[in-house]
């Protein structure tokens, strides 16, 4: 399939410089009809699955900062035996032997920000657990509402991956790779299925701001970005507020019928452009005009939730009603997969508790708790759910140890990249189950190991596509999403 | 800051296969890189059955302990790799199924025909030196302007195309200024060209453009996207950095028409030129403009080497046209260059000075000042110095102002005296009773810190003690260091008697080059040791490699040690005889007894007597159950009794 594009992309460039030179050992007349705009950008956005897929579309709530698994879902009953015990076991380069004492040899890297510690306490969780639903998921009482859907989620406790800050670990979740410069899981995603509303941008994102880290990492339109594929499939943002998309409205004074005759006149003139050039970039810069137009309806009739009868807005909680919230947001997400949007984004900053973690983590469980199981039944009600796949999660987890050494004990935890929680629902997603295992201290995975590329895999193939083949020729290399690395979690997909 | 080189080689890939030729470099190696050499090209750790395609004596040979010869120039019927090409056998078929990359008929058509027309070879095209050709001898009839026009008039010809007419000359300046400048030509420009007759009009236009200042912006745009410019760091944040004086240097390089050998050699080495000048060094920028993180937590070489690796990828793709960074990790998988090549490559970047977390500190940094400023800077200076030095003496009805305070100050208060319960200062070694020992040989009156000759960076101490004859002495010394982080890090900070490594505790210098902090003890002593604490809240590698001098009154050296891997605290013995006292890392704890109609006992704790750290406080019932108080979060305080 994939290979067919990238021919007619390169047979339409070479056949450019033909018509620029007006010379010809073709038939031009042909060539003509075959360059027609609409024709190359069918290649250049509409696709198809591979097979038949279990998922439409992707609802992704990242938890942006990375929430401390311990916890949430990672119960650990024994830290409450060794809270404030050494967790790392100590080395003797003499017999090369580690010590009896402590949990865990040390032998990975930490982050800057406590690898100069002096002591490694181990620190309980300060919340509760109990068992919920048939399944017996284990989940901490600050998350009620999350509790009573347990059912229909799959928690996977063994996810890892390899970076151990916030811009590269984001990054490499995002676009498959810790530096900055390749596409988006949205964007891959838009230009392997294409779009089903031809009003709304096939990948949107939403964002919001956690009470319980105010001001904590940004999110950066990075890791919505197109990287090298057409720009057609970069995400569009929507904020809360009037202008859920700056510079979308017409001028005061404007017509409807004066923006349309503009954006027609504009699109002819590109058309001549790319009769003349050939280049698929003006062919997204087309698109993206009428986009912008057909926008200016669709988006305020989408974000508008005045038509949310009251059992909705009560099922999502009073935040649904202010916009920006990630209630609101989660709301808004269901109304974008209602309308065939094919990837929403949500971000929800500030679960990088370093310290101050007693206090935060329930305001940030407290943001966004209801909203997410309101989602969950939301869309399981309308029969979304069984094509809609909905993830939870952040970058990385959050450490066994304390951050800030003894006698601040419990109250901060530092990165960790070792293991962390992931809960999946939906779109081919068996419910009701937990996938891997971590140590009895929750540092290590001792089985089913989830590697972030393993997670895009399965999402992809949910979506009804091999990650292998879904790729993209850039400075001579076929890209993928996946690297070259990647394995489908076969036991979580129905 | 994402890089997008346009890929000429696939622009023009159809082209010469329409034309007929087969041209290996712009069709068939495509191929072959394409579908073949991940298993057989140039990394070794990967080839498979030992054959690799991408040389031309191995891929015309026989396959060792095998007959067969993957490609027979002439022959495309005797040729492996076409026979395993085209089979249709699962376990034949190459490439293989499992790798998910298949060959496309006309890619196979392509193949054929190349050996059919046998089979030519040719060298990787990024390392083949352009040559100028022979003007084709077409007869042009004074239709050619210059030497381009040979060859389309020769190109033409053979397709049988007359040439189109000349353009207007609207169309000539505006295409013109649009190729030169960026811009479109003012309706002014347009008129004066329009009606300017004489026979060297083009030329006067061609000259005017390429003497504004818009040519060398619009030059200058292309070369900064190679260089991967941005006017922020790209990273985490993506915080606004000042490397613009080199994006100008760029536009002042291409408008002053500096040599191509002169821009490429500046960029890369401009400060290593004998007597480089502020430009030479400032060309450098192109190194220096790779994407940075001040995340908190990065680890500072995992960020210093992924800079590094920048500098190779952007100098290779900027300068030797071809993307490196495959061969990062294992040798390339489709152009000719090994793993080894690119980490000798990258040995030539690795001396730069620089960290990876970059928060604070993006040194070496150049300031590039408006003419004048540095004059006026180095008058601030002075100025400065000169109104800080009048603040050092106290003016005489000051002091006697303060002495009559302190006098009617302690007359005013009958302080109680508590009994000392417990005083573990009575535990330790009375140094003044220890055996006498010889005084030290070592005599100077000044100790100096300083930076290694050359090296930018910060001096930050916690504390420095001299001792002499048993007594730190450095307390009643007068320091003094070469500028001031801020006016909370000032040189006394280090002889404050704080030495528990916060940073609030530490004398600091600004981030500079040949920085010192010094302290004058007022007369030569006998110096025993000298002991020095590092900050240990934060990069305690800035003390590393630090000199520490003993000066006499003359200023001549008498004796230098160096701090090596500065610890949190490095002692310098001078004399080995003498006993090293119990310094500032020893706790004191006193406590005081309640008192008849007190209600509280009151146990200090600290670093020594007069620097407490921690009060507790017990409170006292009528009927003498006691409760305890702690005092925490307030940070220290000094008490005087």
């Amino acid at each position: 399939m994939n290979d067919h594009a990238l021919d007619s992309y390169k047979h339409a460039i070479t056949r450019r410089h033909l018509l620029r030179a007006g010379s010809t050992g073709i038939g031009s007349l042909a060539l003509h009809s075959m360059l027609a705009p609409d024709a190359l950008a069918a290649d250049v956005v509409r696709r198809s699955p591979h097979y038949a897929p279990k998922a439409k579309r992707i609802i992704f709530l990242f938890m942006n900062g990375a929430p401390s698994q311990q916890d949430l879902f990672d119960y650990k009953p024994k830290l409450d035996e060794f809270h404030g015990k050494e967790l790392f076991k100590k080395y003797d380069s003499k017999s090369k032997s580690w010590s009896k004492e402590g949990f865990v040899e040390k032998n990975q890297r930490l982050t800057g920000m406590t690898s100069g510690q002096r002591s490694f306490p181990v620190a309980r969780s300060n919340w509760k657990f109990k068992q919920h639903g048939e399944g017996g998921a284990w989940i901490s009482e600050l998350l009620p509402y999350t509790a009573r859907v347990a059912d229909d989620l799959c928690f996977v406790k063994s996810m890892h991956t390899e970076a151990i800050n916030h811009d590269p670990a984001v990054t490499f979740f995002q676009t498959g790779h810790q530096q900055p410069g390749r596409p988006s899981f949205g964007a891959w995603m838009s230009y392997g299925l294409g779009n089903e509303n031809s009003d709304l941008p096939a990948f949107c994102v939403l964002i919001s701001n956690g009470t319980g880290r105010p001001g904590s990492q940004p999110v950066y339109t990075k890791l919505w970005s197109s990287g090298f594929l057409p720009g057609v499939h970069q995400g569009v943002q929507l904020r809360g507020g009037k202008a859920p998309v700056l510079y979308l409205n017409s001028q005061p004074g404007e017509s409807v019928e004066s923006r349309r005759r503009m954006i027609g006149r504009i699109g002819d003139l590109n058309r001549m452009q790319y009769e003349t050039f050939g280049d698929p970039e003006i062919v997204t810069r087309i698109a993206q005009y009428e986009m912008a137009f057909r926008m200016q309806m669709s988006v305020p009739e989408a974000t508008d939730l005045s038509g949310e009868p009251q059992s909705i807005l009560d099922l999502y909680g009073p935040e649904c009603r202010v916009p920006g919230k990630f209630a609101a947001n989660a709301l808004l997400a269901r109304r974008l997969a209602e309308r065939g949007v094919r990837f929403v984004q949500l971000y929800h900053r500030g679960w990088d508790q370093h310290g101050g973690l007693i206090g935060a983590l329930p305001k940030q469980c407290k943001d966004t708790d209801q909203a997410c199981a309101a989602l969950i039944t939301d869309l399981k009600q309308r029969g979304m759910l069984e094509d809609t796949l909905v993830i939870w999660g952040g970058e990385f987890g959050r450490t066994t140890y304390s951050q800030g050494g003894a006698g601040k004990a419990a109250n901060g935890r530092d990165h960790h990249p070792r293991c962390f929680t992931y809960w999946m629902a939906g779109g081919g997603i068996r419910p009701g189950i937990t996938h891997g295992q971590t140590d009895e201290v929750g540092y290590n995975i001792v089985k089913d190991p989830v590697h972030v590329h393993d997670f895009q895999a399965t999402a992809m193939h949910l979506m009804g596509i091999d990650h292998e083949r879904l790729v993209f020729k850039y400075q001579g290399r076929r890209f993928r999403l996946t690297d070259v690395h990647g394995k489908v979690v076969a036991p979580i997909v129905t | 800051m994402m890089k997008r080189a346009p890929s000429i080689c696939s622009l023009l890939f159809g082209f010469a296969l329409q034309a007929g030729a087969v041209s290996f470099n712009k069709d068939v190696r495509p191929i072959l890189a394409d579908r073949c050499f991940a298993c057989h090209g140039p990394d070794s750790s990967a080839r498979k059955a030992g054959l690799r395609l991408d040389r031309e004596e191995f891929a015309k040979a026989a396959l060792a302990g095998s007959d067969m010869i993957p490609v027979v120039p002439g022959k495309p019927d005797e040729s492996g790799i076409l026979t395993r090409i085209t089979s249709d056998d699962r376990e034949e078929v190459m490439p293989p199924p499992e790798s998910k990359s298949k060959l496309t008929t006309r890619e196979i058509g392509v193949i054929r025909e190349w050996i059919a027309d046998g089979a030519k070879w040719e060298r990787h095209w990024a390392f083949i030196a352009p040559k100028k050709p022979a003007l084709p001898d077409a007869e042009t009839g004074g239709w050619a302007i210059n030497w381009i026009d040979h060859f389309i008039l020769d190109r033409l010809e053979s397709e049988g195309l007359t040439p189109s007419p000349r353009a207007k000359a609207e169309h000539l300046l505006r295409r013109l200024t649009f190729d030169l400048t960026g811009l479109p030509p003012t309706i002014p420009q347009l008129d004066a060209f329009l009606t300017d007759k004489g026979q060297d009009a083009y030329k006067r236009v061609v000259d005017r453009l390429l003497s504004s200042p818009a040519f060398g912006e619009r030059l200058a745009l292309e070369w900064l996207d190679v260089a991967r410019y941005g006017d922020t760091d790209g990273l985490f944040e993506d915080h606004p950095r000042s490397i613009y004086p080199w994006r100008d240097w760029v536009v002042r390089a291409f408008n002053k028409n500096l040599s191509y050998r002169d821009f490429i050699s500046w960029q890369l080495s401009g400060d290593l030129h004998p007597d480089a000048t502020v430009d030479q060094k400032l060309a450098t920028g192109f190194l220096r403009n790779n994407p940075t993180s001040n995340e908190g937590g990065i680890i500072d070489e995992d960020y210093r080497v992924k800079y590094l690796m920048d500098r190779v990828n952007t100098t290779a793709t900027a300068f030797l046209g071809l993307t490196m960074e495959c061969a990062q990790c294992h040798d390339h998988k489709f152009d000719p260059m090994t793993q080894r090549e690119y980490y000798a490559m990258a040995g030539f970047f690795n001396n730069l000075v620089g960290r990876g977390n970059t928060k604070g500190a993006t040194a070496p940094t150049l300031s590039i000042l408006p003419p004048g400023h540095r004059e006026r800077m180095t008058q601030l200076d002075k100025e400065i110095m000169d109104l800080q030095a009048t603040l050092a003496s106290t003016p005489p009805e000051l002091t006697a102002d303060f002495q009559l305070w302190l006098e009617q100050l302690e007359k005013a208060i009958d302080w109680y005296s508590p009994e000392v319960v417990t005083d573990s200062r009575r535990s330790q070694p009375d140094v003044g009773n220890s055996p006498v020992v010889p005084a030290s040989k070592v005599r100077g009156r000044y100790l100096r810190i300083a930076l290694p000759p050359g090296k930018s960076g910060f001096i930050t101490m916690s504390e420095i003690e001299v001792y002499s004859e048993g007594r730190n002495i450095a307390r009643a010394g007068v320091a003094t260091q070469s500028s001031n982080f801020s006016g909370a890090t000032l040189a006394g900070k280090a002889i404050d008697g704080n030495a528990d490594g916060t940073f609030g505790s530490c004398a600091c210098t600004q981030e500079q080059t040949n920085g010192w902090w010094e302290l004058d003890l007022g007369a030569e002593m006998a110096i025993d040791h000298i002991v020095v604490f590092n900050r240990n809240d934060c990069c305690p590698e800035r003390l590393d490699n630090v000199s520490v001098a003993i000066l006499d009154k003359a200023r001549k050296p008498v004796t230098e040690r160096n701090t090596g891997d500065a610890p949190f605290r490095s002692v310098f013995s001078l004399n080995a005889n003498a006993p090293l006292p119990n310094s500032t890392q020893r706790e004191y704890v006193m406590t005081l007894a309640p008192q008849p109609g007190l209600l509280a006992a009151i146990s200090f704790s600290g670093l020594r007597p007069g620097l407490v750290t921690s009060v507790k406080l017990e409170l006292l019932s009528a009927s003498g159950e006691s409760r305890e108080l702690k005092l925490s979060g307030a940070g220290e305080r000094k008490f005087s009794k």
